[in-house]
């Protein structure tokens, strides 16, 4: 495989920031970066290059979250110490690992962030109160304002990705708090064919692979994707409380049992992609249970579905490849019928 | 026609039957004439028996939970909570699930989640289960039910309340509160109150009973564990209900007429087991106890929580919730595990990883390690709750059996 980190800068960033502190780390898009950054911290997402789990196994039995288990791998690899990191009880695999951890000493300060399943009202108070404690432990206080700069700072880079486009890259500037922007696109193709990418969490590397292969991915609908990219609204009286309702009814993650919103995602972007492709991370629960069903709906739409699993190693390339070709080519099949 | 195709198949003839009164009158006189002499276990199936007459019953309301939701709640509304993650390892007991398996790949398109779900999403599709009107779901242990609640609400409807757990009593205790009263408005229950203080009642008589029965395991190995991974079932479904008490009762009588009549086991090995265990039928249990080795403690069994409170059900329940430290976390299932291999004398540990079980698998290999640290044999074996042909028996007894040679 090609060193990676000479394409995808936000690697070598990571490296860099993790050396240099002064960052929490975070790996569920139900932390808000906003409370990261108006605590005083830059948000770091921790999302390293695809490794084969030699280490892991060593620790860990096979089937859970391929995510979480590349996060471990390059630790135990690295002999890393994170400096401050947040892991949440967003799934079964992320609230385990917060356990393992915990008891791996695999960093010095590990916050557990609870996030209820449900987003009434009396849900959002709790996870509003949830996050003013996370506030308190990052900051030592709790600076309201400060937190009402930060959300109005990030809007302001939420409107700047929608008018710039996102691109596979551009989201990271909203995730780490602009603390990274190195993402302009170097693609040396030029794809005929534009999909939605659906998935929860995917290798950064299978975005470039798919455009080596004539695929533009046209929006990212994943656990860091464009869904974080609606305006917060009305914050100024009660940060906490919006911050919260934001997080917990927005369209982002898989294991929200509503998904009508991310249908109706897709209806609205339908005259701008040729298809869909679902990247199923192997033993991710949350995308298994619905993928399924939400390739019936999308189907319905009549939107051509390709789904790929894989386990974040993008281990069968050729395989991968001749599936991904004969989609491009039902595609244009598609095309030249409609004309 | 054989049972299976019988099950499901001609699901309507058993539905229809079930409903009959002379029909469950004269199952009731055959489980009762057949286990005369197990009581235990006729407890058991007249327990289930009264079950499927109610889910298949043309007017009552069907709820289906997920193994730690309180019981306690639905019985006092008089709903038998069917909890499909049970019957999913019923059916697989009695050999009977591996179509519903197949057929769950219809739904997922995957067979790499927890086999208990894929088991009962393909019951629901084939509409073995019935048509539920409210599916409750706590979200400890896992996640899973609430999924797989999800798409059986797609497949066949009903209505999804889920219990968010987290360990602060009185936000639990209001989600608890708020499901129940709205049930009672859906079910035009006036008394709510007064009768879950009468649940409560049971509920604490049975806790009793099971009390003692650990009590008795300190000391006599009367049945093997292999039992007891098998009440599991009990345990998380009658809490609350008349059953509850007889079935504790019935137990706690068992073990005490055993010990006096001196059926005492000694076994060479003691054995602690963690997670549940296989529910389909396998000779792995009976190759243990001949060599010696007996299960004289379970994880599933070590469930324990304070008295139910008459006059503060709903905090009492939610305590009870958060006092549930089975398949719990790391923390907590390390200082239960070593808690009952002192209390119950073991000599090793078996930890049972369920195939497809993210919460209970995660963190075995450190359980496993952190043990051995503490003086503790373990060993961690990789199988599956109820599919068997994701259960390697003879390579997991080559394992176990060198485990074994190890302890002694």
């Amino acid at each position: 495989m090609e060193e990676i980190g000479e394409y995808f800068d936000y690697y070598s960033y990571l490296k860099d920031k993790i050396n240099s502190g002064g960052y929490v780390g975070y790996m569920c898009s139900y932390v808000p970066p906003e409370i990261i950054s108006a605590s005083g911290f830059e948000p770091l997402p921790i999302i390293f290059p695809p490794l084969y789990p030699e280490r892991t196994d060593e620790v860990y039995p096979k089937y859970f979250c391929p995510y979480i288990r590349n996060v471990n791998e390059y630790i135990l690899r690295n002999g890393l110490n994170l400096e401050k990191i947040i892991l949440t009880d967003g799934c079964d695999s992320s609230k385990r690992i917060y356990e393992c951890w915990k008891e791996l000493g695999v960093s010095n300060s590990i916050y557990f962030l609870r996030i209820p399943f449900n987003s009434d009202e009396n849900s959002v108070k709790y996870f509003a109160t949830e996050l003013k404690e996370l506030f308190k432990d990052l900051n030592g206080g709790i600076e309201t304002e400060k937190l009402v700069k930060t959300i109005d700072f990030y809007n302001s880079l939420r409107d700047k990705i929608r008018r710039d486009g996102l691109n596979p890259l551009s989201i990271f500037s909203l995730l780490t708090g602009e603390a990274y922007t190195n993402f302009e696109n170097n693609y040396d193709h030029n794809p005929q064919v534009k999909v939605y990418l659906l998935s929860s969490m995917f290798p950064l590397d299978f975005i470039k692979y798919l455009h080596s292969l004539g695929v533009e991915v046209a929006y990212i609908d994943s656990c860091f994707g464009g869904n974080l990219l609606e305006r917060v609204e009305n914050y100024h009286k009660d940060p906490f409380y919006v911050i919260s309702e934001y997080y917990l009814k927005r369209t982002a993650c898989v294991r929200s049992l509503g998904q009508e919103k991310r249908i109706e995602n897709i209806k609205r972007l339908k005259e701008n992609i040729d298809g869909v492709i679902i990247y199923t991370l192997k033993f991710c629960d949350p995308l298994i249970y619905q993928s399924a069903r939400l390739r019936e709906i999308i189907k319905t739409l009549n939107l051509p579905v390709l789904t790929i699993e894989d386990d974040y190693t993008l281990g069968n390339k050729g395989q991968i490849r001749t599936r991904v070709e004969a989609f491009v080519e039902m595609i244009y099949e598609r095309r030249k019928v409609s004309l | 026609m054989s049972v299976e195709k019988l099950v499901y198949e001609r699901q309507n003839l058993i539905k229809s039957f079930v409903g009959s009164f002379p029909v469950y009158l004269g199952a009731k006189i055959f489980i009762n004439a057949k286990y005369k002499e197990d009581k235990v276990t006729k407890i058991s199936y007249l327990y289930a028996l009264d079950l499927i007459k109610y889910i298949y019953g043309k007017k009552s309301k069907k709820v289906m939970i997920n193994i730690f939701t309180p019981s306690e709640i639905f019985y006092a509304l008089d709903i038998y909570p069917l909890l499909p993650e049970v019957a999913s390892g019923f059916f697989s007991a009695l050999g009977l699930l591996r179509r519903a398996l197949n057929e769950s790949e219809g739904i997922l398109g995957n067979s790499d989640v927890c086999s208990v779900h894929r088991g009962i999403l393909g019951l629901s599709k084939l509409k073995v289960f019935p048509t539920p009107d409210f599916l409750v779901s706590y979200t400890k242990p896992c996640f899973s039910p609430i999924f797989s609640f999800s798409l059986i609400k797609e497949l066949n409807g009903g209505e999804i309340f889920v219990i968010d757990s987290f360990e602060d009593e009185e936000y639990l205790a209001s989600q608890i509160e708020r499901i129940y009263y709205e049930l009672t408005k859906r079910l035009g229950v006036k008394d709510g109150i007064e009768r879950l203080k009468k649940v409560i009642i049971l509920s604490n008589e049975a806790y009793n009973y099971f009390e003692e029965v650990k009590e008795l395991r300190r000391d006599y190995v009367v049945m093997d564990g292999k039992n007891f991974l098998d009440y599991a079932g009990m345990i998380f479904s009658v809490f609350g209900s008349k059953y509850g008490v007889e079935f504790f009762k019935t137990l706690r009588d068992e073990i005490k007429s055993r010990i006096q009549k001196g059926k005492i086991i000694e076994p060479k090995v003691r054995l602690y087991w963690m997670h549940l265990g296989p529910y389909f039928k396998t000779d792995l249990f009976k190759w243990l106890n001949d060599k010696g080795a007996y299960i004289v403690f379970e994880e599933s069994t070590s469930v324990s929580w304070e008295r139910l409170d008459i006059n503060n059900p709903f905090e009492s329940l939610a305590k009870k919730l958060i006092n549930l430290k089975a398949f719990s976390s790391l923390e907590d299932r390390i200082k239960v595990a070593l808690e009952n291999v002192e209390k119950y004398k073991a000599h090793g540990v078996i930890i049972f990883n369920q195939w497809g079980c993210r919460q209970g698998s995660v963190p075995t290999y450190i359980i496993r390690q952190k043990l051995v640290r503490e003086g503790v044999p373990s060993i961690v074996i990789d199988g599956d709750l109820v599919d068997e042909l994701n259960f390697p028996k003879e390579q997991i007894k080559t394992r176990i059996e060198a485990f074994l040679e190890v302890i002694s």
